[in-house]
């Protein structure tokens, strides 16, 4: 291959488009999980509750995140089973706790669920410039950004100071939180904040030496913009999951 | 191109100057190295360059620092940063966005390039760096000399006239490095000032045209490239600095391949690992049949790239994983992993995540009862660590390197037999380096079994028994 149609590749590389809930648009998406998971939050039948999981699960397949998609599934079974449960013998207490706690387990993580696949294929590039787009402060939209960026490293942090806590002898165990509750969750979070620290110290560092501030505008490499498909899918969704409390 | 005159420096977090009357002059296209001892200063001057001190890391600059033509006093961090790009020590902490094509187009969209010449840009900068490989992947899919080289990608591709590099190799393995200094030898060619603050000096003696050796925050010497290269390792050794040769291992210590060893099982074997097998998933294991036998005052090396397996090995020992098959013994007894914990310690790499408590010396006596003797080798330890006038400074406010040693230290105070450790001479200095050797001795010669992974070559010739390629 000659430079220039490596050069070529590379560019092709560098211009690529994802698939279409990728590319989707990030204003639209932010729009999607607000409005899908707080009318499930509030659905006023089981039905509606059931109809927003639908959508909530169509969206995950449709974006191509096939596995959790089934875990989703798998949670709202679980949970829903659980709220049909009527042990035989069992008091009313009971029955009425079982009651309460599945649908609400499953209102609740409504908002997770709905956050978890807007985060899944989402370039924080195109969120930025489209959280740009709409006048939103500079301040805001970085703060987001960090906490999307941090997110996925959170779990691991925890292995870390859960492993360090257990050779230490101070493990998170039954034992110890009886015993020792104020301690054991002092020698959990304390780690954690310093983590949190130096991280976003070292985040900051890393930002502002290459550029980033509060007053210049930013010249996105990569397009942002609401196509008319997008908008009219989610038009659609809005449509399905609002109708949906009026179903008898 | 970078000019300092009469410069002294003091955080506000610290009465002493940490620079003190500085005079230095970086020509256009000069390749400089900056050494010396932890807090001796380099840093800051690394930091003088593009800004972060004192406009970050806050504190008292007297004298004048020119940078491409600027006074520092007259611009800020994002301003500078047209002219300077920035490496920083851990390869991980210096992503802001999740995509690898995202974080090489960050600085050309802040510098506002428009979107052809970003694109244009990315292309020429992955292609100097070898990255083009990479592009498009998620950041949390690449390996430490993999996130380092996206960063450097990262920093030049605006064209920054002048680079700055705060300890690049710190996490870094032989591969890595050697790629490393490649990456910036195409640098060099292409015209870029760069000056690298470093400890491991050795991978770049051919490249450097001026090293400067800063000692308690003046300039003690600078040397021109040529006149580094004579210089040997005692008598860098001997000034605090690593060595400049480290031509592989000294004679006597012999390198095996972990997956070879023929497995003597003794009863006086204090641990031994008999086909053990690991996998993070159904996919191809990523240890497969480890036979291991560690002796008392044994200290075992493990060597090899990133993503061998070395800290994973390590957990399994220390009961934090289990083996998918195989037995692990320690003292003739086979143990499971719930009681390994107990029976074992392991020091991880990165501090932040092992220190609990609000004063050193809490830290140390965390859970071990506080009789005379345990107060004695407490004390002790922390004299042997350097840490003795620290006893009542909050963990989080000691250097990288200082909670290093104190997590280090910790593990003297444990009553195991067996202890781990990770990577404990990342980002160290010589004489810190020194300390921990002198830990280790006194460890082994204490009957206890040690295993080191390590990428540093000066320090397994320093102190390990054995060493094993994984």
């Amino acid at each position: 291959m000659t430079t220039n149609a490596i050069k070529r590749d590379t560019t092709k590389i560098v211009t690529e488009t994802g698939s279409f809930f990728e590319e989707f648009d990030p204003r639209l998406k932010l729009l999607l999980v607000v409005c899908v998971s707080t009318l499930t939050f509030i659905a006023p039948t089981s039905k509606a509750l059931l109809i927003n999981y639908s959508i909530i699960v169509l969206l995950y397949m449709l974006s191509g995140l096939y596995r959790s998609g089934v875990k989703v599934i798998i949670f709202v079974s679980v949970f829903y089973t659980i709220s049909l449960w009527e042990p035989s013998g069992a008091s009313e207490w009971i029955k009425f706790a079982l009651n309460l706690i599945g649908p609400l387990a499953i209102r609740i993580m409504s908002y997770f669920i709905m956050g978890t696949w807007m985060a899944g294929k989402m370039r924080i590039g195109d969120f930025v410039s489209s959280l740009e787009q709409m006048h939103i402060p500079k301040g805001i939209i970085i703060t987001v950004a960090v906490v999307f960026r941090y997110l996925p490293t959170a779990r691991d942090e925890l292995y870390y100071i859960s492993s360090t806590m257990k050779l230490r002898g101070i493990g998170i165990s039954f034992k110890n939180i009886i015993l020792h509750p104020i301690r054991t969750l002092e020698y959990s979070i304390i780690p954690l904040i310093l983590r949190c620290l130096t991280i976003a110290d070292e985040l900051s560092v890393s930002a502002m030496t290459r550029g980033l501030d509060l007053e210049t505008k930013r010249i996105p490499y990569r397009e942002v913009k609401i196509t008319i498909q997008e908008a009219v899918i989610t038009i659609v969704i809005l449509t399905i999951v609002v109708s949906s409390r009026f179903i008898t | 191109m970078i000019e300092l005159q009469n410069v002294s420096f003091s955080y506000d977090s610290s009465d002493e100057m940490i620079l003190n009357n500085v005079n230095l002059s970086i020509k256009e296209g000069e390749f400089v190295l900056l050494v010396g001892n932890s807090g001796c200063g380099k840093t800051t001057i690394t930091r003088f360059l593009n800004v972060l001190a004192p406009d970050f890391f806050e504190g008292e600059l007297k004298g004048t620092v020119i940078v491409d033509g600027k006074n520092t006093n007259d611009v800020t961090i994002q301003e500078m940063s047209r002219s300077v790009g920035s490496v920083f020590q851990d390869p991980r902490s210096q992503f802001f966005t999740l995509d690898t094509t995202a974080e090489l187009a960050f600085s050309c969209e802040n510098v506002g390039l428009n979107r052809q010449d970003t694109i244009k840009r990315v292309v020429e900068s992955a292609e100097l760096i070898n990255v083009t490989h990479l592009l498009g992947k998620s950041v949390f899919e690449l390996s430490s000399g993999e996130k380092q080289a996206i960063a450097l990608a990262s920093a030049c591709a605006h064209k920054p006239k002048i680079l700055v590099l705060d300890e690049p190799s710190a996490n870094l393995d032989q591969d890595a490095m050697v790629r490393l200094k490649h990456n910036l030898e195409s640098l060099k060619t292409r015209g870029h000032t760069i000056v690298v603050s470093e400890h491991r000096i050795h991978y770049l003696k051919d490249l450097c045209d001026k090293v400067v050796h800063i000692s308690n925050g003046v300039i003690e010497s600078i040397l021109t490239g040529d006149e580094f290269q004579k210089k040997s390792n005692e008598e860098l050794n001997s000034s605090g600095l690593r060595s400049l040769s480290v031509d592989g291992l000294k004679k006597g210590l012999t390198q095996k391949t972990i997956s070879a060893v023929h497995l003597e099982k003794d009863k006086k074997n204090l641990l031994v690992l008999e086909q053990v097998d690991f996998s993070y998933n159904r996919a191809e294991p990523l240890l497969k049949n480890i036979n291991l036998s560690v002796n008392q005052g044994e200290i075992i090396g493990l060597i090899g790239n990133n993503g061998t397996g070395k800290t994973t090995l390590m957990e399994l020992i220390c009961g934090l994983k289990k083996q998918k098959s195989g037995n692990i013994y320690i003292g003739g007894k086979k143990v499971k992993a719930k009681s390994r914990i107990e029976q074992t310690y392991y020091v991880m790499q990165d501090s932040d995540y092992q220190l609990f408590t609000e004063s050193v010396e809490k830290e140390i006596f965390l859970d071990n009862k506080k009789t005379e003797s345990s107060v004695e080798t407490g004390v002790e330890i922390l004299k042997l660590m350097g840490l003795s006038d620290f006893l009542e400074r909050h963990p989080a406010s000691l250097s990288g390197g200082q909670k290093q040693r104190l997590s280090i230290a910790i593990s003297f105070m444990k009553d195991v037999e067996i202890i781990c450790f990770d990577e404990p001479t990342s980002g160290l200095d010589y004489n810190s380096m020194q300390r921990i050797v002198k830990l280790f001795k006194r460890l082994s010669s204490m009957g206890k079994g040690i295993i080191v992974a390590t990428h540093d070559l000066e320090f397994i010739t320093a102190c390990c028994t054995a060493v094993y390629n994984m």
